[in-house]
């Protein structure tokens, strides 16, 4: 297939608009948000800066305000992609919640998970395993293996990074999906800038390169969440080698 | 003449039983009570076992008939070959002519049979038939020669016996045939092996066959196909490999091409040697690109002097199916809608799904270099080039075509559904006028007619079937929920819509927005079209995930849009599950004299309907048959007498002037079939069964009848009887008790008890 590709490939085709403007809100993939044991809204400016470097780097249109969920209600499955990152414990859930969110996963959503205190061990960490555990008993939190299609969405990742160096990137698997992506290194805490367009923490030890790396991850878990395996098809094989060779 | 025979009246099964039983006891008793006495007591005892063996004797009843016996001649069974290959020429006259020429010179011959021997007349082909002897030689159009059938039914009982008497035996059986057998000893070489049971069969036959070729040498040229060996079923888009045998008579060596050909269409060709007097088979493959049912045609062109064409050529019928559907996938931008169709599409093992996302547009800026990206190139030149053609459904999913060059292919596009392929084209702000597709190659086999603009409508609404189409197969959700308005409406709202000006000809809504719509036409949100011979469907909306997950947040199941979406790709691919119509005939071949019957099926809709016959190979239009449906939308159609060839039917049921259903069937229709596939006369095969049953094999028209041996022995038979019963004769009274005296006389004198 490869010999007869075109030579034109997108990078270079002459900047035609794609479509005419920005989708109506209705349109744009929205991301829930599952409350937090306390008020917490550290991360909506991460998901913000994610929506507009998704919308500069990609097709993709993420809209720019996330939707805070009830993890028992049917509003949930509107979000097919929900986030969970929380300061201090999450709060257990109740059974009618925990049988809705399990249903949830099992049915094709995906739960991100970013631990803001990038503290394995810490209370986030240890609360929200417990209840992971809870939701799904017999499928264990595992870290992701490095040929994961999560490394390879749209960005080549090398390394999973967030605010902090050294998190690991986890996925509890549901038939042939992950179900729960867990981005213990701070992800989303890379990416806030405050009203001043400055980023709001410093990203250790690796500076601006480090941010940018958090960024392409954060990116590649949103694509992970629409497109699935895709970059797992055949087709796309021999490119992606190739370039992780050079 | 009359005999005398002893005969026991009262000879039944108890009787016997009885008196063996009572003999034997007594018997033993007499052995018992003879102690001692060497060969006086096996004397004693031998008489007295001759008065109760006597006396047993007279216990039955024994009588003396007299019979008065007439002696019958016994059967000549003259058998006359009338299939097809007997009208083939042998010289100036076709083998039938010869044979009854034969019969006239031997009229006298015949005649001479008599007294000494019944003649019984029949002729054969697949089945042995009484004839008279004027009528032999005169037919000549039986499909299939079956030599061993013929002489099985002379096993049997003959025609007309007399009540309750046993057939007359065989004294012979004349055999006039050119040895061209079909069936059993079709395969049967010179020299080689009978077929399993067939030497038996002979060997046991109660009298010699002598046989009779009308078979004059070198009077025949002919190539034929002998035989076609196919798999009647096959897949799509995987090579189909068949092999041709070919039988060569009175031909000088020479190459001839053999040409498969599908619709007129050449597949295949290959040139194959032939050598004089032998067979030469030829292998050829061929990519079957369409399922269903087709007619395939393999041919040899016709040699100098050649007078028998119809084994020339030969048709067969083979049912391509999918081992996968093989499916391209567009998308112009990730979205819910496109990750629930590809999960749903990814689990079906039956999917063989080839995906292409737009994940980045021309003015997208990633920031980084194309290595650290996972894009690859969008291959377009391929895909709608030369790869188009392998897929059997192509998904445009909020894909527009103007970026990515793929405007310069939807011309290809448009002529892959006409040939056969799939369409379908799923909404969203790139799709249908948002796409840009208006006016273009591609609008024209779509069931919409588009707007030249922007045409997305973000909207919540609960779209209803169209009136009168909950009945169709696409909207079929499952048990329970047969595409009812209230279905639809309990299912989560959708949330935009493409809005079309109005629908193509010949295109039906299946679903409708419940308010928006223009000149009475509500606007269509799933629309379906057959174009030439593929069909195209265009959902216009991109939320029918809600269908899935947000029902499934309800409460509720997503197999409603699992149904949906499995059905609309089947339909579009025409898997018979999903047909609306069926027609099928109950086999692939027919011989001349059989009728075809069709059946004929469209569920839900009773009234008129039409049945189109063409010719398969050419296209060309042979009748048209009006039918009625009955209630359950069925209808039988009967089509008799049917000149050879193959056929292709289709059934077209009309709505409103459009046909709004439609179904296929191919058959093949024998010519002389298997009798023109072997013209070739068997006098080998005909000498090897003479010699097998003892008879002597001749030829037409230089042997003459009394070649053939004929068993002279007669058979008599019983006029009447007169029985005189032993029983009361004095002389027979006065033995046994003169024997029983004796034994008494005896045993007192030598001192036995």
């Amino acid at each position: 297939m490869r010999r007869a590709l075109l030579p034109l490939a997108l990078v270079l085709l002459p900047a035609v608009p794609a479509a005419a403007g920005p989708l109506p809100p209705d349109q744009q993939v929205v991301v829930g948000r599952l409350p937090c044991a306390q008020p917490y809204e550290g991360r909506e400016r991460g998901l913000r800066q994610l929506s507009w470097e998704l919308t500069k780097r990609t097709s993709l249109q993420l809209a720019l305000d996330s939707t805070l969920v009830d993890a028992a209600s049917p509003e949930l499955y509107r979000t097919p992609l929900v986030l969970w990152a929380c300061e201090g414990p999450v709060a257990p859930l109740a059974e009618p919640a925990r049988a809705n969110l399990r249903r949830f996963l099992q049915l094709g959503g995906l739960l991100w998970v970013d631990d803001p205190s990038a503290a394995p061990g810490g209370p986030f960490d240890l609360s929200v395993r417990a209840e992971l555990a809870a939701l799904l008993p017999d499928r264990p939190l595992e870290p992701l293996a490095r040929d994961h299609v999560l490394y390879k969405t749209f960005f080549l990742v090398e390394r999973p990074v967030g605010r902090i160096a050294g998190g690991e990137l986890l996925g509890l698997t549901a038939g042939t999906h992950l179900a729960v992506v867990y981005t213990a290194g701070d992800l989303l805490g890379a990416l806030g800038r405050d009203l001043f367009g400055s980023w709001e923490r410093a990203v250790e030890p690796g500076g601006e390169e480090q941010r940018e790396q958090a960024l392409r991850l954060a990116i590649n878990v949103v694509f992970y969440a629409l497109c699935l395996d895709y970059k797992n098809d055949r087709v796309h094989l021999p490119f992606i080698l190739k370039r992780r060779r050079q | 003449m009359t005999d005398t025979v002893l005969v026991f009246e009262g000879a039944a099964a108890w009787r016997l039983l009885l008196g063996a039983l009572v003999l034997a006891v007594a018997l033993a008793l007499a052995w018992r009570g003879l102690r001692g006495g060497g060969r006086r007591r096996v004397g004693l005892w031998a008489l007295r076992a001759v008065g109760l063996a006597l006396l047993g004797a007279l216990w039955l009843e024994p009588a003396l008939q007299e019979r008065l016996l007439r002696s019958q001649p016994r059967r000549v069974a003259l058998l006359v070959d009338a299939s097809a290959s007997m009208a083939l020429p042998a010289g100036e006259r076709s083998r039938a002519e010869l044979v009854r020429g034969f019969l006239e010179a031997q009229r006298g011959a015949l005649a001479a049979l008599a007294p000494a021997y019944a003649l019984e007349t029949y002729s054969f082909d697949s089945r042995l038939r009484p004839e008279s002897l004027d009528a032999l030689g005169r037919r000549a159009d039986g499909p299939r020669t079956d030599l061993l059938a013929a002489l099985e039914g002379l096993a049997g009982p003959p025609a007309g016996p007399e009540d309750g008497d046993e057939p007359p035996e065989l004294a012979g059986v004349i055999l006039l045939s050119d040895g061209g057998d079909t069936e059993r000893l079709a395969e049967v070489q010179a020299g080689g092996p009978w077929p399993p049971g067939v030497e038996e069969l002979l060997g046991r036959f109660p009298a010699p066959v002598s046989t009779f070729c009308a078979c004059p040498e070198g009077a025949l040229r002919d190539l034929a196909i002998a035989d076609v060996r196919y798999d009647e079923l096959a897949f799509v888009r995987n090579a189909v490999e068949l092999e041709v045998t070919l039988e060569a008579a009175g031909l000088a060596r020479t190459q001839v091409p053999v040409v498969l050909e599908q619709g007129g269409r050449l597949l295949a060709s290959r040139p194959v040697e032939l050598e004089p007097g032998r067979s030469a088979r030829v292998a050829l493959k061929f990519v079957p690109d369409q399922v269903g049912k087709a007619v395939y045609r393999v041919s040899v062109p016709a040699q100098p002097g050649e007078r028998v064409l119809d084994n020339n050529s030969r048709a067969f019928t083979v049912r391509v199916v999918r081992d996968k559907i093989r499916v391209l996938h567009l998308v112009g931008r990730p979205s819910w809608d496109e990750r629930f169709l590809r999960q749903l599409l990814r689990r079906d093992p039956n999917v063989d799904l080839v995906s292409f996302f737009i994940l980045r547009t021309t003015s997208d800026s990633p920031g980084v270099s194309q290595d650290e990206l996972s894009l690859i190139p969008f291959p377009v030149g391929e895909l709608f080039g030369t790869e188009l053609g392998t897929f059997d459904a192509v998904i445009f999913q909020n894909f527009n075509h103007g970026p990515y060059q793929v405007s310069f292919f939807l011309s290809h596009l448009r002529r892959y559904v006409e040939e056969g392929g799939g369409f379908l084209m799923l909404g969203g702000d790139l799709s249908f006028g948002s796409g840009r597709y208006g006016g273009t190659d591609l609008e024209e086999v779509l069931p919409v007619k588009l707007s030249a603009g922007d045409d997305l409508v973000v909207e919540e609404f609960h779209p209803l079937p169209a009136p009168a189409a909950s009945g169709h197969p696409v909207l079929q959700l499952g048990a329970g929920e047969a595409g009812a308005a209230a279905t639809w409406a309990a299912l989560p709202p959708l949330g935009s819509y493409n809005r079309a000006r109005a629908l193509q000809p010949g295109a039906r809504s299946l679903l409708v927005h419940p308010f928006a719509g223009e000149g009475g036409l509500a606007a269509p949100v799933l629309a379906i079209r057959e174009v030439g011979r593929g069909r195209s469907a265009a959902l216009l909306t991109d939320g029918v995930w809600r269908w899935n997950f947000w029902q499934a947040g309800l409460g509720g199941s997503p197999r409603a849009y699992h149904r949906l979406m499995n059905n609309l790709l089947r339909w579009l691919i025409r898997d018979p599950d999903l047909e609306a119509a069926e027609l099928r005939a109950e086999r692939s071949r027919y011989s001349p004299d059989e009728p075809v019957r069709l059946e004929l099926r469209h569920p839900g809709t009773a009234g008129q309907a039409r049945l189109e016959l063409q010719d398969a190979t050419t296209g060309q239009p042979l009748e048209r048959r009006a039918l009625v449906l009955d209630e359950a939308g069925r209808a039988s159609v009967l089509l008799e007498r049917l000149a050879p060839g193959a056929y292709q039917a289709r059934l077209v049921i009309e709505d409103g002037g459009a046909p709004v259903a439609l179904a296929e069937e191919s058959f093949v229709v024998e010519g002389a079939g298997r009798e023109a596939r072997q013209p070739l006369p068997r006098p080998e095969l005909l000498a090897r069964l003479a010699e097998a049953t003892g008879g002597r094999a001749g030829r037409l028209p230089e042997d003459g009848l009394s070649l053939a041996p004929l068993d002279p022995r007669l058979r008599h038979r019983v006029e009447a009887s007169v029985t005189r019963p032993l029983l009361g004769r004095a002389w027979l009274v006065c033995g046994l008790v003169l024997l029983l005296a004796a034994e008494w006389w005896l045993r007192r004198r030598w001192g036995f008890p």
